[in-house]
């Protein structure tokens, strides 16, 4: 929106041209990215900000992420006692990110700290004399009746599929949802290079969708979770593959065509806190670009104390959805592995 | 107060019957060729230069001994007209001033008197009048008053093309626009580039920037207060213009001679139109497009000498509309206001004048977006119904009294959504909406103490009762919250003249204002999605106190006024939105808990030097002034600069009579930068780089400067018709403003660069809008 409404200005009217400004010196804060959810341990992404017209070159990826950083994280049980955990980064080979995390899930399976939905968590971390603090709680989920999946009308292809739901809203509750997907298959391949297809599944889990349940409070109702964008920027609008034959040139240069599989989806569907609310919706907002230039610019409504990010409890159930016509999902998904939740 | 309101009254009574031999002239003054009654008419004795003006209704009464008078009624523009009066009864006389057929020929006589800006105690306060308005040039050939008002010293404009009003350090909901006594709660057409006045219907704008008189109230900064024209009850009229953007046209004529009259004018944009042919139905737009249209219609009836009757509406929408069928979104915004009034004029006798309004007004916002089968509706609004009376008292020379009182019902939607998917539909259980009450009464002298010293003092005693909502919180809770919330406030206003010589004045003033309606707005255009908020238990009533004085000279037989105002001006409980608050996220619920408050104070310097008379007229303002705004919660606290913030504004406006044929005019502006908020920090979250702002409206983007040049052409009239041309320049020398600086991180080499691949570059761009533009409209008149 806000880069058609400047191309539409410097169409019909004006020009625009690159300006250079005087910017202020500001200190790098710590920016957080983590979560807690039942089941599973907490993790931790951490990194810097950079002043917004610091130069980016080859090494800027790698010195964006703290790497030596104490984390840990508490909850109090009923009878008032605290139990708490010290997150460490992940062992390698996994460790191409730095996410902290409980290494117990690796090492002494069964004994790692899991987080319980309806408990609080807190988190702390010292980093450079810094310290930086949060909390979030974990909301109880709120599973979807079904799922399906379901040929898209309006797109042009005709293995392009939606994944439809029905979800109750229950009514006693003001709630917030959080919707995220990843393609844990998605076979692609290009003219070129392979002789086969390749998994080009997403890396992590992209944001679909974040909102309040104002509107639809108490209700149930039919829904429809579109393919976000592979980078998650952008309204999410796409459809997902079903198995179809995709031609090609090869490398002797005649057309050939090879079956390709049909993608399966990860759909996490969680209920979240306000704090995570406001702030995811802003990522999707920011990062849909609707905001008009005329607009006070908006920061992200962080829940970390002295730094930026969120610490978000995750009250959530997941669905693996095979892109398979007729199919319909009633069950959550059993066979999660830590690898799922990122 | 009560008490005080009715004993000021009596006394104001009692002396006026002591006052012997006295008698009173009054009527109603109008313009000969067309009937229509003429506001501001200077009415005095030429002997002993004691005088009045004509109302907003071209009423006056002026009171004079017995004896014998030469009455001169004068106005600029129009010829002098002198009436021989023997005054030994009360008289009523209705006054006709004819057209000036020859420049040259002017009565020397009045000029005398036309030092309107020494005499009277008001203080930043001036009339616009649509004759002058039309020879400014004008972007794309669409005259604009509010346009023509922000070159006016204290007032300006929000940037390239913005139709909102910033008048000393006040934000754009603070002042009081009035068509006719209606409030126009949204007065911009296409996001701001246009006003939504038909100058084409409008006879006069009075704009009040300081020093508001106790007639006025619920804005703490300014009144822009508009008069329609009545429509010539002598004979059948119609004008047009086609433009480049719109064209217009007004019809108006007598329904009964010298008895009552009607007019209609109506206007409409066609880019929409024009473009409908280059888009075929396969287009994927096909059906996006843009316009706005809005009707303005009036009718007057004199019933009697002693009463008048006037209804007087307007409506206006903007539609616009985006289609992509490959995306399968259609997505329509229509929004735009309407009022009604309904007034009675009644002469109780030759010094007591009564005017009763009923008005209505309403201004709604729709957004209603359609992606396959599921739909979104987002609609907000407000509309009020008002009662007011006021009375005109003068009782002799010295005295000009006004009191009323004033009622509206305020019925707010800030913010309702509802939708479908497929076939289940959601509907809010009730729309939401919140309701007020606000009431005023008030009463105010203007009162010449001695020949030097003129007093203008005035209280106005409002209230505010917001009567309920309900919070989306309490409905799940199945409770429904009854606030009553009450405020009172006395608000005095305060002005004084003092007479140097017969040549200059000092004027100083001193008002307090309340407003009790806030407009919370994410942006600085104004937007139709700003809404429009009542008082409540949290959202207090903003305050504002305004010192001003003045040193006001004439020079050369008042050929030259001259004036230069000092202000100063503080301002509390003022409303923003939280930082990062969406206006969405109070969709179906009382958005109270989404704003912060804060304190604001502005001062400055003005300076009018103004030609009225002769060949080449004009005036040039400026204005050194500094804003500044301090809210807890935004900028950490600290005090940071207005939006709207300008060190520098100047304006030089001047319109020159060539010939009988040719009249060439030219506008000069240069203001300094508007303050913005850069980002200072990115970061990444999930592999996206995201922003961090500080320090609010820490930048200064360039000075804005322009220098736009017209010409209108008459060709000798005929009998019947008459048209001329308008030629305009827009930005002259093609000065490159910046409209609004965006940021970016681009990959030099292709689309796909990526901060993991570090590619990527940081860049600022700053957009210019207006380029050099020219514009011819056709206007014609028979």
């Amino acid at each position: 929106m806000r880069k058609s409404f400047i191309l539409i200005c410097v169409i019909f009217f004006g020009c625009e041209k690159e300006i250079t400004l005087d910017m202020p010196q500001v200190e790098s804060k710590i920016v957080v990215e983590g979560s807690i959810e039942p089941d599973f341990p907490p993790y931790v992404i951490l990194t810097k900000s950079q002043a917004y017209f610091e130069p980016i070159n080859g090494e800027t990826y790698d010195n964006l992420f703290v790497k030596d950083a104490s984390v840990l994280v508490w909850t109090y049980n009923e009878d008032g006692t605290k139990d708490s955990v010290t997150l460490t980064q992940l062992p390698p080979p996994y460790d191409s990110i730095p996410i902290y995390t409980d290494s117990n899930v690796f090492y002494n399976p069964g004994t790692e700290f899991l987080g319980e939905s309806g408990k609080t968590y807190f988190l702390e971390i010292k980093w450079e004399n810094k310290v930086v603090t949060s909390e979030t709680k974990i909301p109880e989920p709120t599973p979807l009746d079904c799922l399906w999946v379901e040929k898209n009308e309006t797109a042009n292809k005709d293995y392009k599929y939606d994944i439809r739901a029905i979800y109750s809203d229950p009514g006693n509750i003001q709630n917030q949802i959080l919707v995220k997907s990843k393609r844990k298959e998605h076979w692609q391949r290009d003219s070129i290079n392979g002789s086969s297809p390749k998994n080009k599944a997403d890396p992590r889990l992209i944001l679909v969708d974040a909102g309040s349940d104002i509107l639809v409070n108490g209700e149930s109702f039919e829904t429809f979770f579109p393919k976000p964008k592979d980078d998650g920027a952008g309204f999410p609008s796409g459809s997902y593959n079903a198995k179809h034959i995709k031609y090609y040139i090869n490398s002797y240069g005649i057309e050939d065509s090879v079956e390709l599989p049909n993608d399966i989806v990860l759909i996490k569907f969680c209920q979240i806190d306000e704090a995570s609310l406001k702030f995811w919706r802003g990522v999707s907002r920011e990062s849909t670009n609707t905001n008009n230039p005329f607009a006070e610019p908006l920061n992200l409504v962080s829940n970390i104390n002295n730094g930026l990010g969120i610490w978000s409890g995750y009250g959530a159930s997941y669905y693996q959805v095979p892109i398979i016509k007729d199919t319909v999902i009633k069950k959550e998904y059993s066979e999660l592995t830590i690898w799922d939740i990122f | 107060m009560k008490k005080t309101f009715v004993s000021l009254f009596f006394l104001l009574i009692y002396s006026s019957l002591f006052a012997q031999n006295t008698y009173t002239i009054s009527g109603y003054v109008q313009e000969e060729a067309t009937g229509e009654t003429l506001i501001g008419v200077n009415i005095f004795d030429q002997a002993t230069l004691t005088g009045t003006i004509s109302n907003e209704y071209g009423f006056y009464s002026i009171t004079l001994d017995e004896g014998d008078y030469n009455i001169i009624y004068s106005f600029i523009g129009l010829e002098t007209n002198i009436q021989k009066v023997n005054l030994n009864k009360n008289i009523r006389l209705n006054v006709s001033l004819n057209t000036k057929t020859i420049l040259t020929n002017e009565v020397v006589i009045t000029s005398e008197k036309e030092d309107k800006n020494i005499q009277s105690s008001s203080m930043g306060e001036t009339k616009l009048q649509v004759k002058n308005i039309k020879q400014i040039p004008v972007i794309l050939g669409e005259i604009d008053i509010i346009k023509s008002a922000q070159l006016l010293p204290g007032i300006q404009s929000g940037g390239e093309g913005n139709s909102g009003l910033y008048v000393r350090g006040g934000g754009p909901d603070q002042n009081l626009i009035l068509l006719d006594e209606a409030i126009v709660y949204n007065a911009s057409h296409l996001f701001g580039f246009f006003s939504v006045f038909n100058a084409d219907a409008i006879k006069d704008i009075n704009v009040i920037k300081g020093g508001m008189p106790a007639e006025y109230g619920g804005r703490l900064s300014s009144v822009l207060d508009i008069s329609m024209k009545d429509g010539n009850n002598k004979k059948y009229e119609a004008d047009g213009g086609i433009g480049l953007l719109s064209s217009r046209l007004t019809l108006q004529g007598p329904i009964k001679k010298n008895k009552s009259s009607f007019i209609v004018s109506a206007r409409r944009t066609y880019v929409d139109v024009l473009s409908r042919p280059f888009m075929n139905d396969d287009n994927a737009f096909s059906g996006s497009g843009y316009y706005f249209y809005d009707l303005t219609t009036k009718v007057n009836y004199r019933i009697s000498d002693k009463d008048r009757l006037y209804l007087s509406g307007y409506f206006g929408r903007d539609v616009f509309s985006f289609n992509n069928t490959n995306r399968g979104i259609g997505i329509e915004i229509p929004w735009g206001n309407a009022t009604t009034s309904l007034r009675w004029n009644h002469l109780f006798n030759d010094k007591l004048f009564l005017n009763t309004s009923i008005i209505f007004s309403d201004y709604r916002f729709e957004f209603n977006i359609e992606q396959s089968e599921f739909e979104l509706k987002i609609f907000s609004g407000i509309n009020d119904w008002n009662t007011k009376i006021d009375f005109l008292y003068q009782p002799n020379q010295r005295h000009t009294v006004k009191f009323g009182s004033n009622y509206t019902y305020h019925e707010f939607t800030p913010g309702n959504a509802s939708g479908r998917s497929g076939e289940v539909a959601f509907e809010p259980d009730e729309i939401f909406k919140q309701y007020s009450n606000e009431g005023a009464i008030y009463i105010s002298d203007d009162f010449e103490l001695n020949d030097d010293l003129k007093i203008h003092a005035g209280l106005r005693y409002s209230s505010f009762q917001h009567s309920g909502y309900i919070s989306f919180r309490d409905y799940i809770k199945n409770e429904i919250k009854l606030n009553n919330d009450n405020y009172r406030h006395i608000e005095p206003r305060l002005s004084l003249r003092y007479k140097l010589n017969s040549t200059s004045s000092l004027k100083g003033a001193y008002t307090q204002n309340y407003q009790y309606i806030h407009l919370a707005s994410t942006s600085s255009v104004s937007l139709p999605t700003d809404l429009w908020v009542p008082s409540s238990n949290d959202i207090k009533p903003k305050f504002a106190d305004q010192y001003a004085i003045g040193y006001f000279k004439n020079i050369k037989d008042n050929i030259y006024e001259t004036s230069i105002e000092a202000y100063f001006k503080e301002m509390t409980n003022l409303i923003e939105y939280k930082e990062g608050v969406l206006p969405e996220d109070n969709t179906n619920s009382s958005s109270d808990d989404a704003f912060v408050f804060g304190d604001g104070n502005s001062y400055g310097v003005e300076l009018l030097i103004r030609k009225n008379k002769g060949k080449t007229t004009g005036w040039i303002g400026y204005t050194l002034s500094k804003t500044t705004r301090n809210f807890d919660d935004i900028n950490n606290g600290v005090a940071f600069p207005a939006k709207y913030d300008r060190r520098h504004d100047l304006s030089i406006t001047t319109t020159h009579k060539l010939s009988e044929k040719w009249t060439l005019s030219s506008v000069f502006v240069y203001a300094t930068g508007n303050a913005i908020t850069l980002p200072t920090e990115r970061y990444m979250i999930s592999g996206n780089i995201f922003t961090e702002h500080t320090s609010r409206n820490g930048f200064r983007m360039d000075p804005y400067h322009r220098l736009d040049i017209g010409a209108t052409y008459r060709p000798k009239k005929n009998k019947r018709f008459e048209s001329s041309w308008n030629f305009s320049i827009y930005n002259v020398y093609n000065r490159k403003n910046p409209y609004f600086i965006y940021f970016n991180l681009e990959d030099p080499e292709s689309q796909d660069g990526s901060i993991q691949d570090g590619n990527l570059t940081p860049k600022a761009y700053e957009v210019s809008i207006f380029p050099i533009l020219p514009s011819v409209t056709w206007n014609f008149n028979f």
